[in-house]
């Protein structure tokens, strides 16, 4: 079976990775621009477990276990940490829901924390308090290194056999008798019985040139990034009052963002002083030892956002035989990924689907059984 | 403490004598120095130490976007100290003290190895790395007062001028005399680079200072307006915004708007790279010359100067009249030049417990130590492509020109409104940065529909044509030209690049300074990883993502890579240049008014 994989963030790293390792012979990975360009090595490198659907909780939980032991899957350290999230809480409502919450994360053996404001000032004194009602701490939470885990997955596929084309932007999928048989690129066409998308943000319109329509857009998200300062914040700190974060990396930058309104769309991947502006107001606020850190520097990427904020994988059995997707992760791909290519390799090469994944699958749209994901960051 | 200083600095620039506090002791200095040049003028070079390996660093550029060393001054950590200007009473700290556990934990906090599960208990690993975080020598957050409202002020013009050295100073010219509004924004002052030449440049007859002062009077006279001492920091989507650090605590952030921008920010001086060539005491071309001729301050008694190319060469001869002892060394076997030039020159190891002492150099099966005070890096410069990429410009390389705004003869480059000029642009030091600068100041009115300017234009692409054929030399941008009708991308090969003084990938030669990153490292991402484009070698690096954003690393990485892999630089490539070139306030920004412009 030959399989094409276009894009190589960390869904398509995966997969492939995982694919090679089920014994997948003829894997090539096409990359429009070079290695992880996209999404995957522009975020904020976090992972969690807390969702608002039982459905995506079980999902990252599961993929959280993969992510914190890659290091002896593929190599590479990926610098994991455990700091955990904090949600601060300013109404009654959000409160009251995030309690609600606790006890469907509390049966999956997740439960977080509730923390007064002055437990909140004690553990952490570096956030002003005075407005915040209540803090919600998910210590099962936590971080590691988005370039590692992107590069040692492609390592270790590549040890396996799997191929890397960089520059080499796919054009459209190639469909005979409505059966995938290969896809095309300025440069010629490549072979494939298999073609498995994962374009994040482009993989809308490689789908829309096939005729495939699904609830799906691009949302251009900014970053803005301190200089290094010592490591002190260790969980990620999430302001539902402002929808702006922060987290620190281990080298010592401050790194964050906040909402923004948005045209969707795949915007020029630039920056706009209007968000740098708000994210810094937030962070004004609400940490007064940040007050003097200096910005050091900006940059934006894509969520694939869904109609459901949920990921969207496998395929649709009315699509051309060969075709499967896996993107519309609306912000948390990155943590889900490992565990998207473990079952979408499954998927591809046995036909078996996991009761992870099954909720997830392109159909839930015109089924109406949809994820409605609510707790999406940024 | 010995002094540096050799003679009283320039008329127009030498502000009062005032007294700091330095670790508790006194120093002197003058209020239109900045800390760097009053410390290195009573002979500390020794500032802080590194943020991974807590080796001694001290400036290597004066620039202020260079920003390879941070200090506490007031109290305030993380202050650049090539940026704030002396006050009576300032006072300054500087961090000596390497932790004795640095010697146990140096190699766990090694870039190139971080990514190997040394480590592989996952219960033991979380505290491990908040071990190795804590040890990472970074400053906590500056904690001030802040000042209750920041005024942003907002400016506008026809046209903006980035760059305030002779090309810049000649754009503005030109398009105020065809009637333009034209505001000129420059980091440090008026003048730049030629401003510190006390000789004649190429094709000139006067005394490079003379001119450039003179021109600088002129562009006041009609009217230029000018922001001095502030940093055009980012070409936004929705703004442009420029920021001075002045006052120290707060500064004062600026939005710009304009129908037409000339970027004329000069040429970088790369780092030479060599075994301990992080050492206070080695410093680039520029910050020699300024500190020199604007400052009164040699910048050494015996010193190496690197490359013996015109701008090494030149430098040489400002030194010699302050009676400095100079050598200059060079990798060439044969060239011209006169004086002392060691050629042939294989490696060079620098030698100094926390400052340069002496210099040790290999060549053909011989080897050298000589004693040195300072060591100055002239052997190669690239355009200052972070405003004119930000701004739009593609980028390609041209060996002739290095990483370059691809632009045509009439300085247009390939975004409308977008000029570039002088050094920026990559072209030759002396007078045909005037008459380019001139060139992109008369471009820029015609697009602005000042079409009666074009016969003057015409008039100076002839003459600069001329002026070449008078220097004798071919064009260096002919390349480029071709490349900016056709588009086809030039397939360069480099040899070995010209800074490279070090012939295996050394654990003690940097590329970057702010984050420790060695010739080791990429030597590494490259043949252990097979990484070869920069962005990928940036990612597993962390080269260019630091405080001065790839101003002294980026281009030496990229030829770097481009020599041991064999490829085209334009392979390689140069890494996305983002917004901010220095960093800002938190404060700052939470008090700007937005979107008013
Ligand atoms: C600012 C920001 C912060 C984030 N923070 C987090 C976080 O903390 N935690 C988390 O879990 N997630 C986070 N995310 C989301 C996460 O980054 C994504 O969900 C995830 O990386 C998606 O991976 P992907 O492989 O699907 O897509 P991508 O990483 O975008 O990869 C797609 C690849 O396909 C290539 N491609 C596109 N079109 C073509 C074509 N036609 N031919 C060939 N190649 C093509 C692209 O160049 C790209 O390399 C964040 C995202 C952003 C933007």
């Amino acid at each position: 079976m030959r399989i094409a994989i276009v894009g190589s963030g960390i869904m398509g790293l995966s997969s492939a990775y995982n694919l090679a390792k089920l014994g997948a012979k003829n894997i090539v990975i096409l990359e429009k621009e070079y290695l992880s360009y996209g999404s995957t090595v522009r975020s904020a490198s976090r992972f969690r477990v807390h969702f608002w659907t039982e459905e995506n909780s079980r999902f990252a939980l599961e993929a959280k276990k993969i992510m914190v032991s890659l290091s002896s899957i593929t190599g590479w350290n990926v610098l994991v940490t455990t700091g955990g999230y904090l949600w601060l809480l300013f109404s009654e409502e959000q409160i009251k829901a995030f309690r609600e919450k606790n006890k469907m994360w509390e049966r999956l053996g997740i439960a977080g924390k509730f923390l007064s404001p002055s437990e909140i000032k004690e553990r952490y004194p570096y956030i002003h308090t005075d407005d915040v009602l209540e803090g919600f701490f998910g210590p099962q939470n936590g971080s590691c290194f988005h370039n590692y885990v992107a590069f040692g997955y492609y390592k270790a596929a590549a040890r396996l056999g799997a191929k890397l084309f960089e520059r080499s932007p796919v054009e459209r999928v190639l469909v005979e008798n409505n059966k995938v048989v290969g896809v095309e690129l300025p440069q010629g066409k490549v072979e494939a019985d298999v073609v498995l998308l994962t374009a994040g943000a482009w993989t809308d319109d490689l789908l829309k040139g096939l005729g495939i329509m699904l609830p799906t857009e691009p949302e251009r998200k900014e970053m803005a990034l301190t200089e290094s300062y010592k490591y002190f914040i260790e969980p990620l700190i999430i302001d539902l009052g402002t929808s702006a974060y922060i987290g620190q990396a281990l080298k010592g930058e401050i790194l964050g963002s906040i909402e923004v309104p948005v045209k969707s769309g795949l915007l020029p991947l630039e920056n706009t002083l209007d968000f740098l502006v708000k994210w810094a107001r937030a962070v004004y606020k609400r940490f007064p030892a940040l007050r003097g850190a200096r910005v050091m520097r900006c940059w934006s990427g894509y969520y694939s956002m869904s109609a459901d904020s949920s990921h969207i994988m496998g395929r649709d059995p009315e699509w051309p035989e060969g075709l499967y997707v896996a993107y519309g992760d609306s912000g948390h791909g990155f943590m889900m990924g490992p565990l998207i290519g473990k079952l979408l390799a499954k998927n591809i090469l046995y036909g078996e689907i996991d009761e992870l994944m099954r909720p997830f699958l392109p159909t839930r749209f015109k089924e109406g059984k949809l994820i409605p994901e609510k707790l999406v960051i940024g | 403490m010995s002094t540096l200083r050799v003679k009283e600095p320039t008329a127009d620039n030498r502000g009062e004598t005032v007294s700091i506090d330095v670790n508790g002791t006194t120093v002197k200095g003058l209020t239109s120095e900045s800390i760097s040049v009053t410390l290195y003028a009573n002979g500390i070079k020794f500032f802080d130490r590194s943020k991974k390996l807590y080796r001694p660093r001290g400036f290597f550029s004066l620039h202020p976007q260079a920003r390879t060393v941070m200090i506490n001054v007031n109290g305030m950590l993380a202050t650049n100290p090539s940026e704030i200007y002396l006050t009576e009473g300032l006072k300054v700290h500087i961090q000596q003290k390497r932790p004795l556990s640095m010697h146990f934990f140096e190699s766990m906090i090694d870039t190139s190895l971080l990514h190997k599960p040394i480590v592989k208990n996952r219960l033991i690993w979380p505290l491990a790395l908040r071990f190795i975080a804590n040890s990472i020598n970074n400053p906590e957050p500056a904690e001030y007062e802040t000042p209750h409202s920041i005024p942003t002020i907002v400016e506008k013009a026809d046209l903006v001028v980035v760059g305030g050295g002779v090309a810049g100073l000649s754009a503005a010219i030109e398009a105020r005399k065809y009637g333009l509004e034209t505001l000129l924004i420059d980091d440090v002052e008026l003048g730049g680079e030629m401003l510190c030449d006390e000789l004649e440049p190429p094709g000139m007859s006067e005394p490079g200072c003379v001119f450039a002062r003179n021109l600088r009077k002129k562009a006041l006279e009609l009217g230029v307006r000018v922001l001095s001492k502030t940093t055009l920091v980012g070409f936004f989507e929705d703004a442009v915004l420029a920021f001075s650090p002045h006052p120290l605590g707060s500064g004062t952030p600026y939005i710009i708007s304009a129908k037409a921008y000339v970027v004329a920010t000069g040429a970088v001086d790369l780092p030479c790279i060599f075994a301990n060539n992080d050492l206070p005491g080695i410093i680039d071309a520029s910050s020699a010359l300024r500190m020199l001729s604007i400052h009164g301050v040699v910048p050494g008694k015996n010193v190496a100067v690197l490359g013996a190319t015109e701008r090494g060469l030149r430098l040489v001869e400002h030194l010699k009249k302050y009676a400095v002892n100079t050598i200059v060394l060079d990798k060439s076997k044969n060239g011209a030049g006169k004086g002392d030039i060691v050629r042939g020159v294989k490696e060079i190891i620098a030698i100094g417990k926390d400052k340069v002492e002496a210099l040790k150099i290999k060549r053909d099966g011989e080897e050298l130590k000589l004693n040195v005070d300072c060591i100055i890096c002239a052997a190669s410069t690239n355009p200052d492509i972070k405003i004119s990429a930000q701004a739009g410009a593609k980028i390609t390389y041209i060996k002739e020109l290095g990483f370059v705004p691809i632009h045509d003869l009439f300085m247009r480059t390939l975004k409308s409104n977008l000029f570039v000029a002088g050094g920026a642009s990559g072209s030759p030091y002396g007078i045909l940065h005037v008459i380019e600068g001139r060139i992109a100041g008369l471009s820029a009115a015609i697009s602005l529909n000042k079409t009666d300017a074009e016969a003057e234009r015409d008039a100076l692409v002839k003459e600069y044509r001329s002026l070449l054929q008078k220097f004798g030399i071919s064009d260096p941008k002919e390349k480029m030209f071709r490349y900016f009708e056709t588009k086809v991308v030039p397939d360069e090969k480099i040899t070995e690049p010209p800074t490279l003084f070090c012939s295996g990938p050394r654990r003690n030669a940097f590329v970057c300074f702010c984050e420790d990153i060695r010739l080791w490292d990429l030597y590494r991402s490259v043949s252990v990883y097979g990484f070869t484009c920069l962005e990928k070698v940036k990612r597993s690096t962390g080269i260019g993502t630091a405080r001065c954003q790839g101003r002294l690393c980026l281009v030496n990485s990229a030829l770097y890579i481009a020599y041991i892999t064999g490829l085209s630089p334009n392979v390689v490539g140069i890494a996305r240049q983002r917004p901010l070139a220095i960093s800002i306030p938190i404060n700052v920004l939470a008090a700007m008014g937005v979107n008013k412009a």
